[in-house]
């Protein structure tokens, strides 16, 4: 019923973009992204939008700097293009494939001979004993001013930190997440996360509420998790899973399932596993999402390493939560609750925030350093203070 | 002296004030130690500051229960307004937050909770004229558009939905309903609410709205299966969902002359 709804709507915008746009000459790639999914160090997705359709799209690329002279460039991809629904632009998606691990990738988008800058993208490690850095935030949806603000100061510690790989955004990008609008604002400010030298800064995306069911998140981000998954995906960077879910959907049903056998796999293959989602199971502000009841003894069993939350726009750290206590040796520590580019709330108080936990009103950004030996979790604010540090040492699974 | 008509429609009128009793109290409840959608849209939409929406969601849950007790107390149907109006407020502001209409189901599936306090409004306002027609249809039309808003949100396939059912099944039957089993059954679920409510609403069958009346009571309970005493609240603010299709049965069989209870299948097959 839902898919007939979908394609019903799907088909109907999609005609109404091919009969608008004939006319249109194509004006400047815009929007240009990385985007990451399940094999950050062996794949990637360069995508970005123009507004003409049937048009040749195209991506050049080279493991070495060639300033967009596209003669020069050792790789092209065919970019597929498909008209974003409700709209008259259309979307451009090139999914390199056989990447090398841990090696800079420079490369230009060209739609009908109109070229981009030339832009570069770092992909992951697959060596263990690598050392590198993700960061961690949710929540740009609704002061566009502060998402700048928070964007430039990604872009200086992405600046500042060469080991810091991507960006891992924890949902409710924006408020309404049908409103094309708004996505073309998102992709806009997030430009200002680039370094000067035209480093890009790669997505892992995660579905917030605000995203809805809206068929733009995954013309955004290239359908995370695949056709069949419904945008719950694991990011495997040498030894730390990622394991994004979506909390839109069913927690118990094939969500579940998968978060199972993945975890059981991660237990085998990382050292570092943490989860990803936006609806908190230890929330600072609202009432605990269904994560809690089906996701949560999971999370125990499999003991992972610690939880980023989005939703509540506090910052909040949890003390170590096992069945329903403290506990420091197996309990779990959820951090996060989305600070990219929204008022904040006031604190509340709660058992799990008091301690070695708590529950502010800041704007922030997360990062996680993972190296051989250790995890080391960090928050910065926008005045670039570090407002907190924990180091979590290799756990007993 | 009442006659027995007038005592027992004193009785199940008495049994919808309790139905309302109890939905203001999870109200009052949620307002006061949790948060709103109304305290969300004052803080982000209306960009006033968090103390002020959190203190706007407790002086609502003293206002509410205040209101309701002064009717209790007073009989004056003016103070029904204030669950009428904060019944109205909530999927209001649900849809403003989420800024889009298309996805917001709020005002049809919350409609019984406003529409049970604006009947009672409209039954004490004026109540030498009782239970007429027009209220009686009224309380149909709000059970219909809660029942319709629940089968819309039941065919698109509501997450929250389907885990009731996934958890539903393993509770009572112990047996792993699959995510594909539970869509279909919710489609079917969906499908049988959108009819029923519609057919109840053009022609009321005793048998109809006794299986609103269990179903409502059901999908209520349900919360508290599932999210255990942290469900209790969410439960008692679905009670007008039963309460109001049990008004109805009980209209019904009035109009038919069935009073004792145990006549009611006699009034189904009828
Ligand atoms: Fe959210």
């Amino acid at each position: 019923m839902k898919n007939i709804l979908i394609i019903f709507v799907t088909l109907l915008f999609s005609a109404s973009a091919f009969a608008g746009v004939n006319s249109k000459k194509i004006q400047m790639v815009q929007h240009l992204r990385v985007v990451w999914h399940e094999d950050p160090a062996h794949e990637a997705y360069i995508m970005w939008t123009t507004d003409k359709y049937k048009i040749k799209s195209y991506l050049y690329y080279d493991t070495v700097p060639r300033n967009g002279d596209l003669k020069k460039y050792r790789f092209k991809n065919n970019a597929k293009t498909k008209p974003i629904l409700y709209t008259l632009d259309v979307r451009h998606k090139a999914k390199l494939k056989k990447l090398k691990p841990d090696t800079m990738y420079y490369f230009t988008a060209v739609t009908n001979g109109k070229k981009s800058k030339e832009y570069h993208f770092k992909t992951a490690p697959v060596d263990k004993n690598k050392t590198f850095k993700i960061l961690f935030g949710g929540d740009s949806r609704s002061d566009r001013a502060q998402r700048i603000e928070m964007n430039k100061l990604m872009s200086k510690m992405f600046q500042e930190d060469p080991n810091i790989l991507a960006l891992c955004h924890g949902g409710d990008y924006i408020a309404n997440g049908l409103s094309w609008k708004q996505w073309k604002a998102w992709l806009e400010d997030h430009y200002h996360t680039a370094t000067k030298d035209g480093r890009m800064l790669p997505i892992i995306p995660t579905r917030g509420n605000h995203e809805l069911a809206s068929p733009l998140f995954n013309d955004v981000f290239a359908r995370p998790g695949g056709i069949f998954k419904r945008n719950y995906f694991r990011t495997r960077i040498a030894e730390l899973s990622i394991l994004t879910m979506n909390t839109n959907i069913s927690h118990s049903g094939a969500q579940k399932r998968w978060l199972k056998k993945t975890l059981k796999k991660a237990k085998k293959d990382s050292k570092w596993i943490v989860a990803n989602y936006h609806r908190p199971a230890w929330p600072g502000v609202k009432k605990p999402g269904r994560a809690k009841k089906h996701w949560v003894p999971l999370f125990e069993k499999y003991q992972i390493d610690m939880a980023f939350e989005s939703d509540g726009h506090v910052l909040k750290r949890t003390v170590p939560i096992y069945k329903n206590k403290e506990d420091p040796v197996k309990g779990i520590v959820y951090v996060g609750e989305g600070g990219l580019g929204v008022k904040m709330r006031g604190p509340k108080d709660r058992w799990y925030l008091r301690g070695s936990g708590y529950n502010e009103s800041k704007h922030h950004v997360m990062a996680l350093e993972v190296s051989p030996k250790q995890m080391t979790y960090t928050v910065e604010l926008p005045d670039r203070k570090i407002f907190d540090k924990m180091v979590l040492k290799r756990r007993r699974r | 002296m009442l006659s027995s008509e007038e005592q027992s429609t004193k009785k199940w009128t008495n049994f919808l004030l309790f139905a309302l009793f109890l939905q203001i109290a999870a109200w009052s409840y949620e307002a006061y130690f949790n948060s709103t959608a109304i305290n969300s849209v004052i803080f982000l939409n209306l960009n006033l500051s968090d103390q002020f929406a959190s203190l706007f969601d407790k002086f609502s849950s003293l206002v509410l229960l205040l209101s309701f007790g002064l009717f209790l107390i007073t009989r004056v149907a003016s103070f029904l307004l204030v669950p009428v109006a904060y019944g109205l407020a909530l999927p209001i502001c649900t849809m403003l937050l989420h800024s889009s209409f298309a996805y917001e189901f709020a005002l049809l599936t919350g409609a019984a909770r406003f529409g049970l306090p604006l009947v009672l409004y409209l039954f004490y306002k004026n109540q030498e004229k009782g239970w007429g027609i027009d209220k009686r249809f009224l309380i149909r039309f709000f059970i219909c558009l809660t029942f319709v808003g629940h089968g819309i949100e039941a065919l698109m396939e509501h997450p929250k939905f389907i885990d009731f059912l996934i958890e539903g099944f393993a509770l009572l039957f112990g047996y792993e309903l699959s995510e594909a089993y539970a869509v279909h059954l919710l489609t079917l679920i969906g499908a049988a609410d959108i009819v029923l409510s519609i057919s109840g609403l053009i022609k009321p069958r005793v048998s109809v709205y006794l299986f609103m009346t269990a179903w409502g009571f059901i999908t209520a309970v349900c919360r508290l299966m599932y999210f255990q005493w942290d469900g209790i609240f969410p439960m008692l603010l679905r009670s007008a969902h039963w309460a109001l299709p049990a008004f109805v049965v009980y209209m019904i069989l009035q109009q038919r002359k069935v009073s004792e209870p145990w006549k009611i299948w006699k009034a189904v097959k009828g």
